[in-house]
């Protein structure tokens, strides 16, 4: 084996591993009505919230977690998790910067996601997430004059209640699924955007999200409405610190994109992946659906998933609107004892609807790596086209990549195109490289490169460079 | 130049079984030499090509290779390509999604950077390449496309002509180049070579067929049968093989 | 797996009708604990994963009692004559049960009986066999109401050239239920060509539950056709299990034709090294409420192997078809080269196609790839032949012509050939 690049590069560490020494206010661990009630309180949410949280919180009691998927993980006792924590702060929220804590600012510095507006991500307005709440959002008032709304959940309940009560849970009913349900209940904040008819949001808009307390489950809520004829791409990133135990982590996503409407939302998923040996790291389940809901619509999910000991997702597109167009990209790597199961769902509704969907999974080490999708083609959706790719790339002896993609057409004028390949990195591509001196190490990372280049050409400058670094970094310590 | 000696090499195939190829091969190539090794299919040209290069596949079980007075065997593939060795691949291999250009000016780079010499910038690079596809009649186009992916065969070995101009080895081995081309991509390879070769730079071009050879003139032509050269000679040897046959020398071997 | 398929009466009835206590105590014994499985498990459920996409409710409706063995008929004799498979060597199932063998010149070292004739001599092999049946809901249905089946054996080095021919006809018998089982064994070195066919001649209501399984030992060679050639009455679930031996040989084809309910379970497990697998399957579905459901499966678990699956199918009015294809490479695995391809032409829009490849791999040394299309025909195409003066409804069996004859290719033996092409009506008019 050629390998010897993957396997003289020893582990390079995580590098947000750190924790902030903060005060924060926590709830004692557990979970029921009450904690609910108190959480809905201090939050000072409306009536037809908190009923909506002990709605699914009901609901959730009755469910099991879900087995099928292709990962393994010790029982979580949801009894002994901390389901509310935040940073302390005088007033009610942060007004200013002024107001945050500057251990905090710190944190974001170090995370090189600046909350200062001049900072390096300048054309970027970020709201920043830290345990289970919103500690800041930049440009505000600059989106405000485009007639964005872009703030925290929390914020959006108080200003915005119509709008909340009308989207929320109508993408991903709180009855959803084991991890919908209960982040239905138990949802701290998150962010929340919503673009006017026309706008075509002039800044990226991006959340920041930091679990950094102990014991805390982190249970965010994001909601972005596109109204007709508007456009707004979206970034994320996720970082956690290094901790021998496992925390949760189970967000929900809802976009909404109506007539004529573009949503781009992306990821970069970077959360603690646990040791080498798999102790510690994040349990990543997470729920993310869009609805197309207008004709000539169009939702497209690109993610990089680094990150995690465990990731459960698969962000889908409900694509009702008469032409619309669902896009998935998606660069998954495990490595050590990462296990991935995620892919998604293209449910065809409407006529002449589009869907994508480019996966690229990398196993190393001993990591296990599935692809999970549903092409749905319903009856009413003629001419629906679907274009299905998804590659695995494995490296070292000892890793696994797993295909499971469902296929369901009821409708004879759909087209629907499948291919998918599994394979190692070629010994002919590195002998190749080599041979024109290159040395094994670029060939290693420019052919890892070059398999995801679909995938990271779909994502926003700022991150897709981003992303490359962090697949290289992902990478090292694999075995030869 | 290269001095190769009693060079004996194996293989294990599909059924891990240890096949021999090269059977103890002795060649020696002087500066500004063009060499020509020709062949019926299966006699070992490919093999020698590979393990000079450095291939990992081959085991080798006896006899010195050494390259102006290195000793070739002990260095990995790409210390072989900084020291100025070149293969021209005769299945040039497809890397999907890795820019052609991106490729070609890495690797510049990476042996420019064992030469001690400065990276060339990306204007300096860019004239320098489209100069030299000029040279070998390939469309500027197959500069944003991915490594040979999607390529004609006569594509690729442009492209792998193209690369050589760029890297200026000081030792070229040209694969069968010529298997599966039309006339028009033979004679861009041959002016490829020919315009390279200054009195210094050396040759070894592997082929089936005397066709190539009207192209490039070789100085010395040998003949490999069963993993060993059997006879050697002038351009004259690649015509009689021409006219005659292999079988006329494999007879002859046997006796 | 839990089910919620209520107990099925009718499985205690047949099995009570079947236990004539003349049979040996151990497979009485055997049976029994087959029938308490069953009873515990019941019939699959879309909630099980494996059988998410197909209506079973038809099994646990309709009362089947146990399959009888009906006299061979004038009308069976004269259907039989008239398959235009010429063949020596012809063994023939009247409702499950081994109702003649016909056998040209046998080899030396070939075998061929029949399961209930096996039995009678008292075959260890056939007892040890029967003992370590498959452990899910149809293997115990088969086990308990065992009726009959074949039991072939080659011994080393011998080559049967030509194919031996099961045919199995259902008649006559109402709401029947009939569960042979077939074991071929291929010895080292060996040959063989099976071909299992089912039909039907005036039936009603039945329910075939057919179990086969099959060895090739290192080296061996084994073509195994099954046609499906069943009316509209029939209710077909069949599981065939391979294993494979090193540098073994063997070739599935499966064309389904008929039936109202037909699922084909087909495991292939290389256990050794440099073993070749290839599975082809066509499937046509033309009739309102049919189901035809393929699940196919390759097990890699020595190195070298290589396998091809490559499944195709015509799905129209209001019915449908399902694939299930599954690469598996276990992690002990080096090597291995796997295709996949599943293709769907489909020619209503009340049809449905759920396709579900899969590859699952614990090995890095691999090259795996799978493709599956779904579509209608190329209206162009169409249009082409048109314009060129060809009726539509000519064209269309043209392009489905190609379609199908595609699949024929692959079979090397060309008197199959010929007679598959001639039972499988592939372009039904629409």
């Amino acid at each position: 084996m050629a390998n010897n690049y993957i396997k003289q590069l020893v582990n390079k560490q995580y590098e947000y591993g750190f924790v902030t020494a903060i005060e924060s206010d926590t709830f004692a661990p557990g979970l029921s009505e009450d904690v609910i009630r108190r959480l809905s309180h201090i939050k000072n949410e409306p009536e037809f919230l908190l009923n909506w949280r002990l709605r699914a919180y009901r609901h959730w009691l009755t469910l099991e977690p879900p087995a099928w998927a292709h990962i393994q993980y010790p029982k979580i006792d949801y009894q002994s998790m901390i389901y509310y924590a935040a940073p302390k702060v005088k007033t009610d929220g942060p007004k200013s910067l002024d107001d945050i804590d500057p251990a905090l600012l710190e944190t974001y510095k170090k995370l090189g996601i600046p909350l200062h507006e001049q900072g390096r991500l300048a054309g970027v307005a970020v709201d920043a997430v830290f345990d289970s709440v919103s500690v800041a959002t930049t440009f505000k008032s600059k989106l405000a004059e485009a007639g964005v709304l872009f703030c925290s959940f929390s914020e959006a309940v108080k200003l915005h209640p119509e709008l909340i009560e009308t989207y929320l849970g109508s993408v991903v009913p709180y009855k959803d699924n084991f991890f919908a349900a209960l982040n239905s209940a138990v949802f701290s904040d998150g962010s929340f955007v919503y673009i006017p008819k026309g706008v075509r949001c002039p800044m990226e808009l991006s959340t920041y999200f930091r679990i950094n307390a102990a014991n805390t489950g982190q249970f965010e809520r994001t909601l972005i409405i596109a109204d007709d004829h508007s456009y707004v791409s979206y970034l994320e990133g996720c970082t956690a610190p290094m901790r021998d135990e496992n925390q949760l982590h189970a967000a929900v996503v809802e976009l909404v994109a109506h007539d004529h409407a573009q949503i781009k939302y992306s990821t970069v998923q970077n959360w603690y992946p646990g040791d080498e040996e798999g102790r510690g790291g994040i349990f990543n389940f997470v729920t993310k659906r869009g609805a197309c809901r207008g004709v000539h619509s169009k939702i497209s999910w690109t993610q990089i998933e680094t990150g995690s000991a465990i990731t459960w997702k698969y962000p889908s597109v409900i694509l009702q609107g008469d032409d619309s167009v669902g896009e998935f990209y998606s660069v998954a790597l495990t490595n050590h004892r990462q296990q991935a199961d995620t892919g998604t769902k293209m449910i065809h509704i409407g006529k002449n609807t589009r869907s994508t969907i480019i996966s690229k999974g990398i196993s190393a080490g001993f990591g296990q790596n599935t692809y999970r999708g549903l092409v749905r083609i319903l009856p009413t959706a003629t001419h629906a086209r679907n274009y299905t790719q998804c590659d695995s790339l494995l490296i070292g002896e000892t890793c696994g990549a797993h295909t499971f993609p469902y296929i369901e057409t009821k409708n004879a004028s759909a087209q629907l195109e499948h291919e998918a390949c599994t394979s190692k990195i070629g010994e002919d591509q590195l002998f190749y490289c080599r041979q024109r001196g290159l040395s094994e190490e670029n060939a290693v990372s420019m052919i890892v490169n070059g398999f995801c280049k679909k995938v990271l050409n779909e994502l926003p400058m700022e991150f897709a460079v981003e992303a490359q670094k962090l697949l290289e970094v992902s990478l090292e310590g694999s075995v030869g | 130049m290269l001095v190769i000696r009693d060079l004996q090499a194996f293989i294990r195939d599909e059924k891990q079984e240890a096949k021999q190829i090269l059977c103890g091969v002795h060649l020696t190539v002087k500066p500004g030499e063009v060499h020509a090794i020709m062949g019926p299919n299966g006699s070992g040209k490919s093999t020698l090509s590979n393990v000079l290069a450095g291939h990992e596949g081959y085991q080798i079980t006896q006899g010195d290779v050494h390259f102006e007075g290195k000793d070739l065997l002990t260095l990995s593939p790409e210390e072989r390509a900084a020291a100025g060795l070149f293969l021209a691949f005769q299945y040039p291999v497809e890397i999907p999604g890795v820019n052609n250009m991106y490729f070609l000016r890495t690797a510049l780079n990476s042996i420019r950077h064992h030469k001690n010499l400065p990276p060339l910038d990306a204007m300096d690079f860019l004239s320098l390449v489209k100069s030299k596809m000029k040279e070998v009649g390939m469309d500027e186009k197959f500069l944003s496309r991915a490594v040979n992916e999607g390529f004609s065969g006569g594509e690729k070995k442009r492209n792998e002509v193209l690369q050589m101009l760029m890297l200026e080895p000081k030792l070229a081995i040209l694969d069968e180049t010529d298997s599966g081309l039309d006339i028009d991509a033979l004679q861009a390879v041959a002016k490829g070579v020919n315009t390279l070769r200054n009195g210094t730079r050396s040759f070894i071009v592997v082929t089936h067929y005397q066709r190539l050879l009207t192209y490039i003139v070789p100085d010395v032509v040998h003949v490999m049968v069963k993993g060993k050269i059997i006879q050697s000679g002038g351009k004259e040897l690649a015509e009689a093989l021409e006219a005659k046959g292999y079988g006329w020398l494999e007879n002859e071997a046997e006796v | 797996m839990i089910s919620t398929t209520h107990p099925v009466t009718w499985v205690q009835t047949c099995f009570a009708e079947q236990n004539t206590g003349a049979e040996q105590a151990w497979l009485s014994l055997f049976r029994k604990k087959k029938l308490h499985d069953f009873l515990q498990k019941g019939f699959p459920t879309k909630r099980d994963e494996r059988w998410k996409y197909i209506d079973l409710s038809a099994l646990s409706k309709t009362a089947f009692s146990a399959a009888s063995l009906s006299e061979q008929s004038q009308r069976i004799k004269k259907f039989i004559s008239e398959r235009k498979l010429q063949n020596d060597n012809t063994i023939i199932f009247i409702n499950g049960h081994c109702a003649d063998i016909h056998m040209g010149q046998l080899p030396l070292g070939l075998i061929v009986c029949s399961l209930q004739q096996a039995l009678l001599k008292d075959d260890m092999q056939i007892k040890s066999y029967l003992l370590t049946e498959q452990d899910h809901s149809f293997a115990a249905l088969n086990a308990a109401l065992l009726t009959d089946g074949v039991f072939i054996q080659a011994d080393k080095d011998v080559v049967v050239t030509k194919p031996i021919y099961c045919i199995y006809i259902s008649t006559e018998q109402q709401a029947f239920v009939a569960c042979p089982n077939n074991r071929i064994v291929a010895k080292e070195n060996s040959q063989l060509k099976l071909i299992e066919e089912y039909v039907s001649i005036d039936t009603e209501s039945y329910f075939n539950n057919v179990h086969t399984t099959i060895h090739a030992e290192a080296n061996a060679s084994v073509e195994y056709y099954k046609i499906q050639n069943e009316a509209l009455s029939a209710n077909h679930i069949a599981h065939v299990t391979i294993y494979q031996q090193k540098q073994s040989q063997v070739k599935t084809y499966f064309f389904s034709n008929g039936a109202t309910l037909e699922r084909e379970d087909v495991s292939v497990i290389q256990l050794g090294d440099h073993a070749e697998t290839r599975m082809i399957g066509f499937y046509k579905l033309g009739r309102d409420h049919q189901q035809i459901d393929h699940h196919v499966q390759i097990n890699h678990q020595a190195s070298h192997g290589t396998s091809t699956m490559l499944y195709k199918g015509i799905v129209d009015k209001k019915s449908k078809a399902i694939f299930n294809g599954k690469v598996w490479v276990g992690q002990k695995a080096r090597k291995i080269c796997a295709h996949q391809a599943n293709h769907n032409l489909m020619l209503s829009d009340s049809a449905e196609v759920n396709a579900k490849p899969e590859l699952e791999i614990y090995a890095d040394d691999v090259k795996c790839a799978h493709g599956v299309t779904i579509g209608k025909i190329n209206e162009q195409s169409l249009f082409y032949l048109q314009s060129r003066g060809i009726p539509k409804t000519q064209a269309l069996k043209i392009v489905m012509n190609a379609f199908f004859s595609d699949m024929l290719n692959h079979i090397a033996d060309d008197p199959i050939k010929h007679y598959i092409a001639s039972q499988v009506n592939y372009d039904e008019p629409v």
